[in-house]
C-alpha cells in the first residue's frame, strides 16, 4: 500500500514541477492577492477630500471648517464662494463632501440660537460616503458640545464644569480599526479556498482526460489510495501557501498575530479537508477540464460573497445568510480571525472545528462513492 | 471456473443508451493463445476488450479472465493482465524511465525484480537511449513500445491489446511483434483487436466481429480455405476494359482491383489460367503478368463482409 501511495504522490509532485508556470503561479499568486487585497481593498475612510464654504468669515466659523481638517479625516481642498462651484466639484468627483456655513453662523451661537450649516456627501460610492457622513456628524456634533459647555458655563457663572455623559470607545481586537488586519487572515483563508479547489478538482478530471485513468484502473490501485495520493500533495502546497501569507501578513502588514501557531495550522488542516473534498466532489462529477474549471468557478465565487469574506454575513438578507451555513469558508473565516485578532482558543471556536469536521465527512463520503474504479459508460 | 481458459466470456453485453455496442458475445481463449479480433470501425472491438480487462462494467452478462469474474472480482484480475488501449494513455509529461517506474511500483513489483525487467524491457524495446526523455517526445512507435513496456512490467499472464499498431511504422511494428512472439513462447495470453489482416495471420485463432457480434471465428488458415476456388493475379494492358472483359467471363466469379493489378476470383486457378491468358489475348489485351495467388486474410474477410451484406 505505501509503494503505491508515495508513488502516487511522488508523480504528482513531478508533474506539478513540469507544469511550467503551475508552481510559481502557486506561489506568486497568494501574494500579489495578499498585496492587491492589502493595498486596494481598503474600507478605511481617511483623507476624503472636502470643500469648505464658509459665507459667515467669523473666527467661530473658521473654528468650525478646521475642525474637519484636524481630525484627518478630511482635507479641506477647496474654498468655493457659492453652491454652483460646489456643484461642480462634486460633480468632477474633485470633493466627496462639503460643508456650507451660513451668513449669521457666529451670530446665532451668540445670541444662543440654534445655528444651522449644511453637508452634501456624493453618494454614488456609498460606502465611503457613509463613513464621511458618520465622520462629519461626529465633527459637529463635538463642536456644538463644546459651545453649549462654554456657554453654559458663562451664563451660570459657576465656573465649575456643567455634568455631562462622554463616551469613550475602546475599539478591542483592531484597535487602530485597520481593514488590512481584518482582510489578511480573512486572505488565508481565501487563498486557501482558491487553490485546493481548484487544484484537485483538476486531479483526477486530468487522468481522465487524458486516457491515464484507464491505466491507472487495470493497476491493484485501490480508490482510497489513489484519492489519498491526489489530496497529500495539494495539502502540502496548501500549507507552503499558508505559511508565505502568514508571514507576509505580519511581517509586511504588520498584522497582529495574537493566538497559537500550531492551533491555527491544526485549524487550517481542518479547513484543507473541507476544501479539498469540495474539490474532489467536481473532479469525480467533471468529465471535461473545462467542466471542472467552471463548476470551479462557480463555486468559489459565491462562497466568497456569502461567507463573509467581504462583507459581513449579518447584513445579508434573511434567505442568504440560511444559505451561508452551507459555505465552510464562513466557518473558516470566524476561526482564523478570531485567531489572528482575538488569540481565540479550541475553547471559542469549537463549534466551528465541528462544523467544519462534519462538511468534510459529508464531502468524502460523497465523492469517493462517487469516485468509481470503472466506467459506466 | 476452468482451467483450460484464460479468457470465457458468455452472453456479454455492453449498451451505451440506444446503441447496442457489444451484442450477446460469448468467447473463449485457451490458454497461451493468441486470439485476434478483426472486424470493421464500430463493431465492438474495443468496448470488448474493455470490458473483458476490467475498464468498462457490463451491462449484462458476465467472463471470467484468468479464472475471476470480471463483474465480481475484477480486483483479483488486476494484477494478472495487462491491458494497452489504442490511444497513447501513459504521463506524457512523465519521462520512460518515470513512467516504467511509475507502473512497477503501482503493481507492486519489488525493487529487484524492477531494475532486472525495467533493463529487460527496454532492451527489448530498443528504448535504453531514450530513458530520460518525456513520453510526449517519443515517436509514435516508441510510445506504442513504450506502452507495451509499462503493461508487461509485472509479467501478466494474460496480455489485452486494443489496435497496438496503429499509426506505427513498419519497422516498429516488426519489433513490437517480435516482442509479443516471446511473450507467445513463454506461455502469455494474448488478445489483440487488429486492422491489419498480417496481423490477425499470426494468431492462434482469428474472430469476425461486427455489429457487437462475433459472425466467425476460426484459425487463420482454416478462414481462408473456406474461401471456395483461388485466385488469379493479373497485369493488363489497358486495365479497365480487361477488367469489364473478366466480369463477364463464365469462369470468373468476381474481380478486384488493387492498383495495377486486377485480383480475379476463379473456382480453380491452374485450369482457368490459360483459358483466362486466352481469351485476353483475344480480345485485343496485353497481359505483362498472370500468376495464380495465395488468398490474404484480407480477401477473406472483405469476402466475407460482402456476402454477409448482400441478401441471399
Amino acid at each position: 500500500m505505501w509503494q503505491r501511495l508515495s508513488r502516487i504522490i511522488k508523480k504528482e509532485f513531478l508533474q506539478l514541477r513540469r507544469d511550467r508556470g503551475m508552481l510559481p503561479m502557486l506561489i506568486v499568486l497568494p501574494i500579489v492577492q495578499l498585496m492587491l487585497f492589502g493595498y486596494v481593498v481598503s474600507t478605511d475612510v481617511k483623507h476624503l477630500s472636502m470643500a469648505g464654504i464658509d459665507h459667515d468669515k467669523s473666527a467661530e466659523s473658521r473654528r468650525l471648517v478646521a475642525s474637519f481638517s484636524n481630525a484627518g479625516y478630511f482635507d479641506v481642498n477647496y474654498y468655493p464662494d457659492n453652491m454652483a462651484q460646489v456643484t461642480k466639484l462634486l460633480d468632477a468627483g474633485d470633493a466627496i463632501i462639503a460643508l456650507t456655513v451660513p451668513n449669521g453662523y457666529a451670530d446665532d451661537i451668540a445670541a444662543g440660537r440654534t445655528a444651522v450649516v449644511q453637508i452634501i456627501v456624493d453618494g454614488t460610492e456609498s460606502n465611503a460616503s457613509s463613513v464621511a457622513r458618520n465622520y462629519a456628524t461626529l465633527i459637529i456634533g463635538r463642536q456644538s458640545n463644546g459651545i453649549a459647555q462654554a456657554k453654559l458655563r458663562t451664563l451660570t457663572n459657576l465656573g465649575a464644569r456643567p455634568p455631562t455623559v462622554d463616551p469613550r470607545v475602546r475599539v478591542l481586537f483592531n484597535p487602530s480599526m485597520k481593514s488590512v488586519n481584518f482582510m489578511v487572515p480573512g486572505l488565508i483563508a481565501f487563498i486557501l479556498t482558491l487553490s485546493t479547489i481548484s487544484l484537485t478538482s483538476e486531479a483526477i478530471v486530468r487522468e481522465r482526460d487524458q486516457g491515464t485513468l484507464e491505466q491507472l484502473i487495470v493497476t491493484p490501485i485501490r480508490r482510497g489510495e489513489l484519492i489519498l495520493g491526489k489530496l497529500i500533495p495539494y495539502t502540502i502546497v496548501a500549507f507552503v501557501q499558508i505559511t508565505l501569507i502568514l508571514v507576509v501578513g505580519v511581517f509586511w502588514f504588520g498584522v497582529p498575530f495574537r493566538g497559537s501557531i500550531a492551533f491555527l495550522y491544526f485549524t487550517c488542516l481542518l479547513y484543507v479537508f473541507a476544501s479539498l473534498g469540495q474539490g474532489l466532489l467536481i473532479s469525480t462529477i467533471s468529465k471535461t477540464r473545462q467542466q471542472a474549471m467552471l463548476t470551479t468557478m462557480f463555486a468559489i465565487f459565491p462562497a466568497m460573497l456569502i461567507s463573509g469574506f467581504v462583507f459581513p454575513v449579518e447584513n445579508m438578507p434573511k434567505i442568504i445568510q440560511i444559505v451561508s451555513y452551507a459555505v465552510p469558508l464562513k466557518y473558516f473565516l470566524v476561526i482564523v480571525r478570531g485567531i489572528f485578532l482575538k488569540g481565540a482558543g479550541w475553547q471559542t471556536l469549537w463549534p466551528q472545528m465541528v462544523a467544519l469536521v462534519i462538511f468534510s465527512a459529508v464531502i468524502f463520503t460523497a465523492s469517493v462513492t462517487r469516485f468509481q474504479k470503472k466506467f459506466s459508460d | 471456473m476452468t482451467n483450460d481458459y484464460a479468457i470465457e466470456a458468455t452472453d456479454l453485453r455492453k449498451v451505451f443508451g440506444d446503441t447496442v455496442a457489444v451484442n450477446s458475445l460469448s468467447l473463449r481463449v485457451p490458454k497461451g493463445k493468441i486470439y485476434g479480433l478483426i472486424g470493421p470501425d464500430g463493431a465492438g472491438k474495443s468496448t470488448t476488450i474493455r470490458m473483458l480487462a476490467t475498464i468498462l462494467e457490463p451491462t449484462s452478462g458476465d467472463a471470467h479472465v484468468a479464472g475471476y469474474s470480471i463483474v465480481t472480482q475484477s480486483e483479483a484480475i488486476k494484477p494478472r493482465v495487462g491491458y494497452m488501449p489504442e490511444e497513447f494513455t501513459l504521463y506524457r509529461d512523465l519521462t520512460v524511465m518515470e513512467n516504467l517506474n511509475f507502473f512497477a511500483d503501482l503493481f507492486g513489483v519489488t525493487a529487484a525484480k524492477k531494475r532486472e525487467r525495467t533493463e529487460q524491457l527496454l532492451a527489448f524495446s530498443r528504448l535504453q537511449k531514450f530513458t530520460q526523455l518525456r513520453a510526449e517526445n517519443l515517436s509514435g512507435g516508441m510510445k506504442q513500445k513504450l506502452a507495451l513496456a509499462c503493461t508487461l512490467i509485472h509479467e501478466p499472464d494474460i496480455l489485452f491489446l486494443d489496435e497496438p499498431t496503429t499509426g506505427v511504422d513498419p519497422v516498429s511494428r516488426r519489433d513490437f511483434w517480435r516482442i509479443l512472439s516471446d511473450l507467445h513462447a513463454r506461455g502469455v495470453t494474448m488478445f489483440i483487436a487488429t486492422p491489419y489482416m498480417d496481423e490477425a495471420e499470426r494468431c492462434s485463432s482469428v474472430a469476425f466481429m461486427e455489429n457487437g457480434k462475433i459472425i466467425l471465428e476460426d484459425t487463420p488458415s482454416r478462414i481462408k480455405a473456406r474461401l471456395e476456388g483461388g485466385l488469379v493475379e493479373i497485369k493488363a494492358d489497358p486495365l479497365r476494359p480487361a477488367m469489364a472483359m473478366l466480369q463477364k467471363n463464365d469462369l470468373v466469379s468476381s474481380v478486384d482491383m488493387y492498383g495495377e493489378l486486377l485480383q480475379v476470383r476463379v473456382d480453380s486457378p491452374a485450369k482457368a489460367l490459360p483459358e483466362l491468358e486466352d481469351f485476353l489475348k483475344k480480345n485485343g489485351i496485353r497481359i505483362e503478368a498472370i500468376n495464380p495467388a495465395r488468398v490474404s486474410m484480407e480477401s477473406a474477410f472483405i469476402d466475407l463482409l460482402k456476402t454477409r451484406r448482400e441478401p441471399q
